[in-house]
C-alpha cells in the first residue's frame, strides 16, 4: 500500500515537470486581447489550416498582456501578440520586444493604420453608446441623446462601463471626451457619471455583455461588439453622440525571436494574409485595407471619428493616474 | 546493604552515576546494586530523580559520569535495545493502531532468531498472560488492567533479565490499582524477572517491594527492605516522607478497626 | 555526546526545513519589500484613487466581518445546543460556499439579484447589488463558514459542568451567560473576528465583480499593479494588507488560550424546547436555501444557451468547456494534487520535528512554520513573481506548487501538530527499547495511527489549491494556468455561461474529494469501532 503511494507521487511529480517544461516544437502561443468568440473563431479556422500544430490561444486584458510581455520580454512564452492596442504595442515596440516586420507589405493599409514597422495593423474598434432598447422600454426611459444625458439620476445603476485602467476600450472612451472638452471638464463628467455606473468591468467586452444579459441598460462599449449582439438577435441600439465615435487600432506582431520558428512564421503569415479579413469582416468591419471596404448588416456607415491625437503611452500613464478618486 | 541480601547475586551494578541537564544536576554520584529476581522499588517525589535513574537504566539517557554494569558487562553505553531488559511506561504506551497480538508479535518482526516464529511465541505469551480471548481486540477495547498485560507482554516476549516500571498506575484508580499490584507479583512469580518500579506512592512500595530505594534531591537516602526502613529511617526525611505518611494512613483506618 | 544529541534532535532536518521556509517565504518577502523605494509610497499614497480605496476596504470588511462572525456564531450556536436534526448534512451544507472561489459568489449574485436578476423580478426589487451591499454580500457567503466552523467546534467541546454548577447556585439564566459563555467565547470570537477581516480585506474576487464604482485596496493591488506590474506599488499595499493579518498572527501564537482544554468535557444535556428548535431550523434552513439558491444559479446559467435572452437547455456550454477547459483542470489537478502529497510529507516531517523530537529548534521551527499565516496569497504572489521570475522554475507547474504549498502550509501543520502532540509520548521509547528503530514506529504506528488527521490534511492542500486565485494569478501562464483563473477571465467579459460552468467543475471536484474524506473517514472508523475502556 505504502509503496503504491510512493509510486503514484513519484509518478505525479514527474508529470508535474514535464508539463512544466513543455516545449513542443509544433505548438503555437498566441496572447490576444480580442473577445471571447472571437477566439474560439480564430482557434477553428487555425486548427483546421495547421492541422499539424497545437495552439495555446489565450486572452488577457489589454494592460494585463502589456504589462507580461514588459516584463518577461523576449523570454516570454508567448509566440504572437494578437489585438493589441497600438498604444501597447509601440510600449513593446520601444523595449525591442517585437519581431522586425518590415518584409511585409503595408501599402494595402489605409494609410492612417500605418505606424510602425514592428506591429501590422489588425484591425480598428470603434466606441459608442449602446443602449438595450428593451431595458429602456421596459423602465420607460428615454435614449440618451448626449453625454450629459447619461448623468440623469434615472439611470443610475445601469450603465455600464470598462475601467479604463485595465480596458483599452475604456481607456479610449476617457481620451476622447479630454479631447473634445480638456482634461478638467472631461474628469469632472467621468466623476459625475460614476454614480450613474453600474460596474466598471475589466474587459472591453464587458459592458456590450451586461447589456446582451439584460443587466445593464447602457453600455460604453464597442461597435462592433454591439453589431454582432444585434445580428444574433438582441435588442441593442447603437448611439453616436457628437464628440464622435472614440477609436483605437490594433495590432498583431511576433515576439522577437520567435518568428525564426517556422511554424509560428506559417501561422503569422496565414493570419496577416488570409484570417484577418475573414476576422474584420465577421467582427470589427471598420476599414483599415485601402480596396477593401466591409460591408455588415447593423453595422453602421460614415461613422464620425473623434479627435484622438496625442495618444501617448506617457500621456496615457498621466491619465490615468488622475483617475479614480471618486 | 543487609546481610540477607548480599547473598543474592548483582544482576545490575550502578557505579557513580551522575546525570544533569543543561547544567542541573538530576542524578548526584548514584550507586546502587540490583539483585537477580528481587522487586525494587524507587520511591520519591516527583523531581528527585527517580526517573532520570530509569531513564539510565534502559539507555534513553546516557550518564556524564559513571558505569552501569549488566552481569558484570558495561552497558553505560549500550543502545536500549542491546540491555535485554525491558520497559512498561506510563499509559503503557500501547500501539493503538494494531491488535494485541500485533502488539506483542512486533517487536520479534526485527529479530532474526524470532522472526520465523514470532506468531506462535506471541500466541503463547499471551496464552501465559490470560490474553488469549482478547489477541485480535485493539487495544482501546480492553480494561486498564488487559492494557498492562499486554504492555508487559510485549516487552517479556523478549526475555529481558529485567523489567522496569515508570509509575505506570499514577493515572488509575484505587480498585484498579490493587488488582494490578497483584498481577504484577504474579506475573514475577511466574518469571522470576527482575523487576524495577518507580513509584511516588509509599504505600504502593511497601506492598509490593522485596527492597525499597528512597531518592530525594538527586539522591539515594536509603536503600533497605521495608521492614528495615520501617525499623530504622535513615534520617528525618524518610521519617516524614515516608513512614509519618504511611502512619497517617495507618491512623486514619485504625479508628475504624480499634473499636 | 554533545554532538551526537546534536544529530539525535533531528537539527540537520529541523534546519533544512527552516531553510526551506526561508527560502520560499521570508526572501520572497524581503525580496518584495526591499524593492520598494520611497517614491512607490508617495506614489501609492498620493494617488487619486487610494483614500477612497483605503476606505471602501475597511468599510466592508468591518461591515462583512460583524455579520459574518454573528452569523456564523448563530448557525454554530443552533446546531450545538439545540435538538434539531441532520446536524451533520446542516454542517455540509452550510459550509458548501468554502468550496468555491470567492468570485464566483460574486457572479452569483449578479444572476439572482442584478438589474436583471432571477429574484429581482420576481420579488420587484428595487436598489442595486451592484457596490458596496453587493461586495458584503458576497464576502459574506464565502467568508460566514470560516467562522461557523470556528464556533462550532469550540461550542462542541465547551464543557456543560460550569452550567450546572451555575444553575445549582441559582444563577440567573442572563448571568450565566456572560459569566460563563461571554469570557469563554472571548478568545475565539475575537480570533473569528481577525481571521474573517483578514480574509476580506485581501480578497479581490468579489469587489472586481460586482463593488460597482468602488475599488478596494485588494483590487487597487490586482488590478493596477498586477495589470500594470508595477511592482513597488504592489509592495507597498502588500504590506499594507499585511497588517491585519500579522496581528491574527501574533494574538493567536502568543495570545494561547489559558484556559486549556480539559480531555474530558461533560456534554451539554440539551433539554427540549420546541420554541428553540423551531427557531433553530427556520433560521438554519432559510440560510441553508440562500446558498442553494446560489448554487443553482450557477447550474441555470451554466446549462442555458444564452442567459437570459435564450433561457432553453443546452449542453453546449458543458462540452465547449470541457474542451477548452480540460488542460487547464489537468493542470489545477496536478497542482492540487501535488500540494497535497508534498504538503501532507513536509507538514508531517515538519510537526514530527517540532512535536517529538524537541529542541531548542524545534520552537524556531514552529514558529517558521506557521508564519505563512501571515502572508495573504496576493502579497505571497505578488513576492515570488518578483523572487523567481527569471529563474528555471518559473513558468512551470513548480512555482505554483510551492506558491500554494507555502501559502496553505501553515493550517494542515497545526492539525498535525495538535494530533502528535496528543499521542502517548513514549511510543519511539518503547520502540527504541524493543529494539525497533524510529523511523519504523513512525511508520508502523505513527502514521496508521494519525490517518485520519493525514486525510483532512489532503482535503485542505486539494480543496484550497483547486479553487485559489490569489497567489497563483501572478504565477500562471498558458501551460500552467489553473481552471479556477478562467473564472475571473469570463466574469470580466461578463461571459457567465462559462464562468458558471467553471465554477461547478470546481465545486464539483471540491465535493468529490470531501466525499471521498468522508467515506474512507467512515469506512476506518468502522474498523475500529471504538468501544470505551471497560472501567
Amino acid at each position: 500500500m505504502k509503496k503504491i503511494v510512493a509510486l503514484v507521487m513519484c509518478v505525479v511529480l514527474c508529470l508535474s515537470m514535464m508539463v512544466g517544461c513543455k516545449e513542443e516544437d509544433n505548438t503555437v502561443i498566441i496572447y490576444t486581447c480580442a473577445t471571447d468568440y472571437r477566439i474560439d473563431d480564430m482557434t477553428e479556422q487555425l486548427e483546421a489550416q495547421f492541422p499539424e500544430y497545437d495552439f495555446v490561444i489565450e486572452y488577457q486584458s489589454t494592460s494585463k498582456l502589456a504589462a507580461k510581455l514588459l516584463a518577461e520580454g523576449t523570454n516570454t512564452d508567448c509566440d504572437i501578440v494578437h489585438d493589441l492596442s497600438y498604444l501597447n504595442m509601440e510600449t513593446l515596440a520601444r523595449e525591442n520586444i517585437l519581431a522586425d516586420l518590415s518584409s511585409y507589405d503595408t501599402s494595402i493599409y489605409t494609410d492612417d493604420v500605418v505606424a510602425s514597422k514592428y506591429y501590422l495593423p489588425e484591425l480598428r474598434t470603434g466606441g459608442a453608446i449602446i443602449v438595450n432598447t428593451e431595458v429602456l422600454a421596459e423602465r420607460n426611459l428615454a435614449k440618451p441623446t448626449s453625454y450629459d444625458d447619461l448623468l440623469k439620476p434615472e439611470y443610475k445603476g445601469l450603465i455600464s462601463m470598462p475601467d479604463p485602467k485595465s480596458s483599452g476600450t475604456g481607456y479610449m472612451f476617457v481620451k476622447a471626451l479630454v479631447n473634445s472638452w480638456g482634461e478638467e471638464k472631461a474628469f469632472d463628467y467621468f466623476k459625475k457619471l460614476s454614480d450613474n455606473i453600474q460596474q466598471f468591468t475589466s474587459s472591453g467586452s464587458g459592458p456590450v455583455n451586461a447589456l446582451a444579459q439584460k443587466e445593464a441598460a447602457i453600455g460604453l462599449g464597442m461597435v462592433a461588439n454591439a453589431a454582432t449582439q444585434i445580428n444574433e438577435g438582441v435588442p441593442l441600439e447603437i448611439l453616436f453622440f457628437e464628440e464622435g465615435s472614440p477609436s483605437t487600432a490594433y495590432g498583431m506582431s511576433m515576439i522577437d525571436g520567435k518568428d525564426e520558428r517556422e511554424c509560428v512564421k506559417k501561422v503569422f503569415d496565414y493570419i496577416v494574409n488570409t484570417y484577418n479579413y475573414r476576422s474584420c469582416e465577421k467582427y470589427a468591419p471598420e476599414q483599415i485595407y485601402k480596396d477593401k471596404i466591409f460591408d455588415v448588416e447593423n453595422f453602421p456607415k460614415d461613422i464620425n471619428y473623434a479627435d484622438m491625437s496625442g495618444d501617448t503611452v506617457e500621456e496615457k500613464e498621466r491619465l490615468l493616474s488622475k483617475w479614480g478618486n471618486w | 546493604m543487609t546481610k540477607k541480601n548480599n547473598e543474592a547475586k548483582a544482576i545490575l551494578r550502578i557505579t557513580d552515576v551522575t546525570h544533569s541537564f543543561d547544567g542541573k544536576i538530576a542524578l548526584d554520584n548514584v550507586s546502587f546494586e540490583v539483585y537477580e529476581g528481587e522487586f525494587l522499588a524507587i520511591l520519591g517525589p516527583s523531581g528527585c530523580g527517580k526517573t532520570t535513574i530509569l531513564r539510565n537504566l534502559i539507555g534513553l539517557l546516557f550518564p556524564d559520569e559513571g558505569k552501569i554494569y549488566l552481569d558484570d558487562k558495561d552497558i553505560t553505553c549500550a543502545a536500549p535495545s542491546e540491555r535485554d531488559m525491558g520497559i512498561v511506561f506510563q499509559n503503557y504506551a500501547l500501539f493503538e493502531n494494531m491488535t494485541v497480538l500485533q502488539n506483542v508479535q512486533y517487536a520479534m518482526k526485527f529479530r532474526k532468531d524470532m522472526k520465523a516464529d514470532s506468531k506462535k511465541l506471541a500466541l503463547d505469551m499471551l496464552e501465559r498472560m490470560g490474553l488469549s480471548e482478547h489477541a485480535n481486540k485493539k487495544p482501546n477495547m480492553l480494561s486498564g488492567g488487559q492494557q498492562q498485560r499486554v504492555a508487559i507482554a510485549r516487552t517479556l516476549v523478549l526475555h529481558p533479565r529485567v523489567i522496569l516500571f515508570d509509575e505506570p498506575m499514577s493515572a488509575l484508580d484505587v480498585e484498579t490499582r490493587l488488582s494490578l499490584r497483584k498481577e504484577i507479583k504474579q506475573i514475577q512469580a511466574e518469571f522470576g524477572t527482575t523487576m524495577i518500579y518507580i513509584t511516588h506512592d509509599q504505600e504502593e512500595a511497601f506492598a509490593m517491594a522485596d527492597r525499597i530505594m528512597v531518592m530525594d534531591n538527586s539522591k539515594i537516602v536509603q536503600l533497605d527492605t521495608p521492614i528495615n526502613i520501617i525499623k530504622n529511617p535513615a534520617d528525618a526525611y524518610v521519617q516524614r516522607f515516608v513512614l509519618d505518611n504511611l502512619q497517617t494512613k495507618i491512623d486514619s483506618l485504625a479508628k475504624y478497626i480499634d473499636v | 555526546m554533545k554532538k551526537k544529541s546534536f544529530f539525535k534532535q533531528g537539527n540537520p532536518t529541523k534546519i533544512l526545513l527552516c531553510a526551506v521556509f526561508v527560502a520560499f517565504v521570508f526572501y520572497p518577502f524581503i525580496r518584495m519589500v526591499m524593492n520598494i523605494e520611497s517614491d512607490d509610497i508617495t506614489r501609492v499614497f498620493q494617488s487619486a484613487s487610494f483614500m477612497p480605496s483605503l476606505v471602501m476596504s475597511l468599510k466592508a470588511a468591518i461591515t462583512t466581518t460583524l455579520i459574518s462572525v454573528s452569523l456564523g456564531l448563530t448557525l454554530a450556536f443552533f446546531l450545538q445546543r439545540s435538538r434539531i436534526k441532520c446536524k451533520g448534512l446542516f454542517t455540509v451544507l452550510l459550509i458548501l460556499p468554502m468550496l468555491i472561489p470567492s468570485i464566483s459568489h460574486g457572479m452569483g449574485l449578479i444572476v439572482l439579484f442584478g438589474a436583471n436578476g432571477i429574484l429581482t423580478k420576481f420579488l420587484g426589487l428595487s436598489g442595486t447589488i451592484y457596490g458596496f451591499t453587493g461586495m458584503v454580500v458576497g464576502s459574506v457567503l464565502y467568508s460566514y463558514p470560516v467562522s461557523f466552523l470556528m464556533f462550532n467546534d469550540v461550542l462542541k467541546y465547551e464543557d456543560s459542568s460550569p452550567y450546572e454548577a451555575a444553575q445549582v447556585l441559582g444563577i440567573p439564566k442572563f448571568n450565566r451567560l456572560t459569566a460563563i459563555t461571554l469570557p469563554y467565547l472571548a478568545r475565539p470570537l475575537i480570533y473569528a473576528v481577525f481571521t474573517v477581516f483578514t480574509l476580506v480585506i485581501t480578497d479581490y474576487g468579489i469587489p472586481l465583480m460586482i463593488g460597482g464604482k468602488n475599488t478596494t485596496l485588494a483590487v487597487m493591488m490586482y488590478q493596477e499593479v498586477l495589470g500594470q506590474l508595477d511592482f513597488g506599488k504592489g509592495g507597498v499595499i502588500g504590506l499594507l494588507l499585511l497588517i491585519p493579518a500579522v496581528i491574527t498572527f501574533v494574538f493567536n501564537t502568543f495570545f494561547k488560550n489559558n484556559a486549556k482544554m480539559g480531555y474530558v468535557s461533560k456534554p451539554f444535556d440539551i433539554k427540549k424546547n420546541f420554541l428553540r428548535d423551531a427557531i433553530a431550523y427556520i433560521f438554519c434552513i432559510a440560510v441553508v436555501l440562500c446558498i442553494l439558491l446560489m448554487l443553482v444559479s450557477f447550474g441555470l446559467v451554466a446549462f442555458t444557451e444564452k442567459y437570459p435572452t435564450d433561457m432553453s437547455f443546452t449542453l453546449d456550454n458543458m462540452t465547449k468547456m470541457f474542451d477548452r477547459a480540460s488542460d487547464y483542470l489537468v493542470n489545477s489537478v496536478i497542482i492540487a494534487v501535488c500540494v497535497s502529497a508534498i504538503g501532507v510529507v513536509v507538514a508531517f516531517i515538519t510537526a514530527y520535528m517540532t512535536t517529538r523530537m524537541k529542541s531548542a529548534m524545534s520552537s524556531v521551527l514552529h514558529l517558521f512554520s506557521i508564519t505563512s499565516l501571515a502572508i495573504p496569497g496576493l502579497v505571497l504572489g505578488l513576492s515570488y513573481s518578483m523572487t523567481f521570475s527569471g529563474s528555471f522554475i518559473y513558468g512551470t507547474m513548480a512555482v505554483l506548487i510551492l506558491a500554494n504549498l507555502m501559502h496553505f502550509f501553515a493550517s494542515p501543520y497545526q492539525m498535525m501538530y495538535n494530533s502528535l502532540s496528543k499521542m502517548n509520548e513514549n511510543l519511539e521509547n518503547v520502540g527504541q527499547t524493543l529494539g525497533i528503530s524510529r523511523f519504523r514506529i513512525v511508520l508502523d504506528v505513527i502514521v496508521p495511527q494519525s490517518k485520519s488527521t493525514i486525510i483532512e490534511m489532503i482535503s485542505y492542500f486539494f480543496v484550497n489549491s483547486m479553487m485559489t486565485i490569489s497567489a497563483v494569478s501572478f504565477l500562471a501562464n498558458t501551460s500552467t494556468k489553473p481552471i479556477s483563473l478562467m473564472i475571473g477571465q469570463y466574469e470580466a467579459q461578463n461571459n457567465y455561461e462559462y464562468a458558471a460552468v467553471i465554477s461547478l467543475i470546481i465545486l464539483v471536484s471540491n465535493i468529490l474529494v470531501k466525499s471521498i474524506v468522508y467515506v474512507v473517514n467512515r469506512i476506518s472508523a468502522k474498523r475500529n469501532a471504538y468501544v470505551n475502556p471497560v472501567k
